[in-house]
Order: structure tokens, then sequence, then C-alpha cells
């Protein structure tokens, strides 16, 4: 199965297979060939530019990586993507208790490259793989707000936006917090957690307008990754699985404006670009939109604004 | 014989490619299947493990903190978790049980815990130079300690919590540090006595009614402390 198996994108129309080859569909191979290189390379970024904490799965992944945008060749190779994914998954099973779930995601991705390319058609088994897997992680976040019992009556959301550093431009600036309540928020859960801490209570202090903020924000999530879910799970091509470029699209470009996950962001991307339909021309563009979008998200907007113009 | 060839029908006409785009969905399947059973059954945090549990609860592993402490008779020493057991105390709040913890309170005990330095650079570089040899060794490990109140960086600490050596270190006698290996041992004396050390874990949640985070006492274990290490 690891044996070479390489798409040659040089592989002249109506050539029978050659050792270490596989044939493509004829129509549309140099594009098909140059779509999966372009997932290759934005997997090979995301691996590069949010790497593993952990320096027996971040120098490796370095050194494949790099090696892959040197040699063109390797970026369509299946032993290639199965060693990555091999390095990236046993990173994860190494630290299960550490490692968030976006890395689980990224972990099946790379099987995922692997997988597609011991196919006869590698670019359209990695657009069903990555319908599935977006459609069943989104199905078990859901599952996880329905069963968890401080979500659906706010809490959850109420507690990350008084005390989540992520979460603290948006309820200054729309919930009606004040630096000050925030310090003082802060002092009292620095008190509660500190090591030599005796304190079983802590008060909290906040706006009315965070509960209103935490109200919307409980039920935006909830219905967004409920959306998600039914339009990647539903059979293709029928009601909403019609809308799922631009359900995901809306999912990414609002959650993580709030919350910069840029590595699940860049995830979730690249798997929306590959499981996009190829006739709809302006979804792909959109996706890389989004790509981009996501890092201009990460700019520290409050010290450009506070030092103003020179 | 007959369910043989449509097995072998089966397999011959289902080529390894085609089995194989189902393999990363089912795992995804399977772990977060595996996941969300340890975490409703068991004490696993739902935002970690692989079952997507993430902004859906506030128990997360960092609303689950230690609190340990030495104990010494009657006299009880908070302390903080070592550097070398934070992977270990990681793994404690994420998905606590009584092992984990007896565990993490066992190699506490193991460890030698003595008073925290806070090492000035400047006066620590000018003791090292004005003294030669083991004078200077002697007074950055401390023997050469004075009584005096700490005065440092303006910082007055009574004379009961902290006392500064000549060559500008601090010492804070009531916070406590675990001597990782590979270091010298502490000045003679130094180190600190306990018999038991006593780990909790609690775990907190948002009251929204009452406006206030709570904190329950969620796993509690006491190890003695009878190894040699601590003198």
């Amino acid at each position: 199965m690891l044996d070479k198996q390489v798409i040659s994108e040089s592989y002249p129309a109506g050539a029978g297979r050659e050792t270490g080859a596989r044939v493509l569909p004829l129509a549309s191979l140099g594009e098909r060939v140059a779509r999966l290189d372009l997932f290759a390379i934005m997997t090979l970024l995301l691996l590069l530019l949010y790497p593993s904490d952990f320096w027996y799965v971040r120098i490796p992944l370095t050194v494949l990586c790099v090696s892959a945008f040197v040699f063109r060749r390797l970026r369509l190779d299946s032993s290639f993507w199965f060693v990555v994914a091999m390095v990236v998954m046993a990173g994860n099973y190494q630290n299960w208790f550490l490692v968030d779930n976006h890395k689980y995601l990224l972990g099946y991705w790379c099987l995922s490259l692997f997988c597609c390319l011991q196919t006869d058609d590698p670019r359209r088994a990695l657009a069903a793989i990555a319908h599935w897997l977006i459609g069943l992680s989104f199905l078990f976040a859901v599952c996880w707000k329905v069963v968890s019992n401080d979500y659906l009556d706010g809490t959850f959301f109420h507690y990350t936006l008084l005390l989540d550093d992520r979460f603290r431009a948006i309820a200054e600036s729309v919930g009606g917090m004040t630096p000050e309540l925030t310090e003082a928020n802060r002092t009292a859960y620095r008190a509660l957690v500190n090591f030599d801490s005796g304190i079983g209570a802590v008060p909290l202090l906040y706006p009315k307008g965070i509960a209103n903020l935490a109200w919307l924000f409980t039920w935006w999530t909830l219905l967004i990754e409920m959306l998600v879910a039914a339009a990647f799970l539903w059979p293709a091509g029928k009601l909403i699985s019609k809308w799922r470029d631009y359900i995901l699209l809306v999912f990414i470009l609002s959650t993580y404006s709030v919350a910069p996950v840029l590595g699940f962001g860049w995830t979730l991307i690249i798997m929306g670009l590959a499981q996009c339909e190829e006739r709809l021309k302006y979804v792909p563009r959109l996706y890389m939109l989004a790509f981009v979008i996501l890092q201009i998200y990460n700019l520290p907007f409050r010290a450009i604004l506070a030092a103003g113009p020179s | 014989m007959k369910v043989r060839r449509l097995v072998r029908r089966a397999t011959n006409s289902v080529s390894p490619g085609r089995v194989l785009i189902y393999l990363p969905p089912v795992l995804l399947c399977l772990i977060a299947c595996a996941q969300i059973y340890r975490a409703l059954v068991g004490s696993l945090s739902p935002w970690k493990g692989g079952g997507f549990g993430m902004f859906s609860t506030v128990d997360s592993p960092d609303a689950r903190f230690l609190r340990i402490y030495l104990v010494n008779g009657a006299e009880e020493i908070p302390v903080l978790v070592p550097d070398s057991l934070k992977t270990l105390a990681r793994k404690t709040q994420t998905v606590p049980s009584t092992a984990l913890l007896s565990e993490l309170a066992e190699r506490i005990a193991r460890g030698t815990w003595e008073p925290y330095r806070l090492t000035h650079p400047v006066q620590s570089f000018q003791a090292v130079r004005s003294k030669n040899g083991a004078d200077a060794a002697d007074s950055l490990a401390g023997l050469a300690d004075s009584p005096t109140q700490a005065d440092y960086y303006g910082l007055q600490l009574p004379p009961e919590s902290g006392k500064c050596s000549p060559d500008g270190q601090l010492i804070f006698t009531k916070l406590l540090r675990m001597r990782e290996k590979r270091e010298p041992a502490p000045p003679t004396g130094e180190a600190v006595e306990f018999q038991q050390v006593r780990a909790e874990l609690w775990r907190y949640r948002f009251e929204v009614g009452a406006s206030q985070l709570k904190a329950d006492k969620y796993l509690e274990v006491t190890v003695n402390a009878r190894q040699t290490g601590n003198q």
C-alpha cells in the first residue's frame, strides 16, 4: 500500500499506467493535480505556522514540511502523507489529555491526504472525506452543547465573557464591561485558584449587557453549528446541503473574529475548499479569502487604534 | 463454502482505496464516542480527548485546580506544583482519579523542599567576583546568610517571612520550591521537614444567579513522606 503511488502532473493524456504513477480521469487532469497540490501546500502551511507544542512532533514535521516545499513531488506522494499523519497522530496519542480538538482534526486530515492518494480519483475521494469530517466534527460539537449542563442556560458564555481573555475585547466593546470590572474579576479568579488560597467562592461583577451578549452567543453558536452539521451530513445537492459552503464560511468568519483559534479555522477552510464542487466558480475564492482574513483578525487592533496616527 | 465465495467476491470487487476513504471519518467517530463515554461516565473534561466538546462547558481542565500542602504536625504549608510535575498535574486536572492524584502527591513527597530564593543578578555577580573559590560558592548557596531584615528592590519582608543573604539573595522562608534533579543540595538545615503531603483537587463552577465562582473539593489524598529525600 505504501509503495510509490505518486500522481504525475506531466502524465500525457491517453497514456497507460506506468510504474509509480496513477492514472487520473483524463479531463482536467492538470487542473485536478494543481488543486490537490494547493490543498497539500495549504496543509503544509498549517503544519508549519501552527506547530505542535511538543518538540518530538514539531521538529520532524518541520523537516517534512520544508522538504515537501522544496521537492514538489513529495506533496503528492501518499507515503509522505502517511508519515506526516503518523507523526501528528502519535503526538496526539502521547498527549491526548493536553492537545486541543483541532489537532485531532488535523491528524485525520493528514490521514485523509494519504487515503485519497490510494484511490483512482484522489480529488473526489478527498472531497468525500472532507465532507464527512466537517459534518461529523460539528455534529459532535452540537451534541456536547446539548448534553452539557451549563451551556443551554447561557452559563458557559456568561463565564467566558467575564474571564476568557480572547473574549475581553467584545465583552468591553459590546457587553459594557469596563477595564476596572475585568480587572476586579481577574483578581477574584486569581484569589480563588492560587495555590495558597483557602477561599471557596468569589463574586464576579458585570453589567446587564453581558447577560444579553451571553444569550446571543449561546444561541448563535448552537444554531450555526447545527446548520453546518446538517448541511454537511444531508445528502449532497438537496435542501440545506446546497448552501453548505456559505454556511461554513459564515461560521468561520463569525466565530474566529471573536475567538481567533486560527489553527482550527485554517483546518476547516482547507477541508471546506477540498470538498467544494468544482463547478462553483466563486466559492473557492471565498475560501481563499477567508484563509487570509483569519490572519487579519489576528492583528492587534486595540494596540493599533491606541497608538493612533504617528 | 458459499459464504466464503461471497466474501471473496465482495473483497475482490471493493478496492482497498475505496475502503480507505472511510478510515478518517470512522476514526473520528470512534475516538469521539470513546471521549463522550469517558466524559459522561468518568471524570474526563469535555474539552479534551477529541470529542469536540470545547466551548460547551465551564468544566475545562483550567476549572479544576490543585491545592497541595506539606503537613508538619499541626502546620500546613501550601506549595506550588514544581515544573517537573506540571504534565502529571495537568493530566490529573483533565482526567482526575485517585491514582493520578496519589502519584502526584507521592512524587511531591519524595522531593526535597527548600525556601524559594530570589536572586539579584548584579549583586550575585559582584559577590562572585569579590570572593574566591569556596567562599563564593558558600555565599551563593546562602551559607553566609545574615539574619538581617530583607530589603530587595525596596521590598521589606518581616524577619519571620524572609531574610536576605549578603550576596543579595532574598530567601522566602514560607514560599517553598522543590529541588529539581541535578541541582546542588540545599544548605544544611534549609530543607523543610514534613511528615505528609495532602493533595486536593478542586473544581469550580459559575453560578449565574449568585454571580459567583464557587469551588468544591473533588478529590483529596494524603500520603506519608516516608522517603529519605526530605530531612
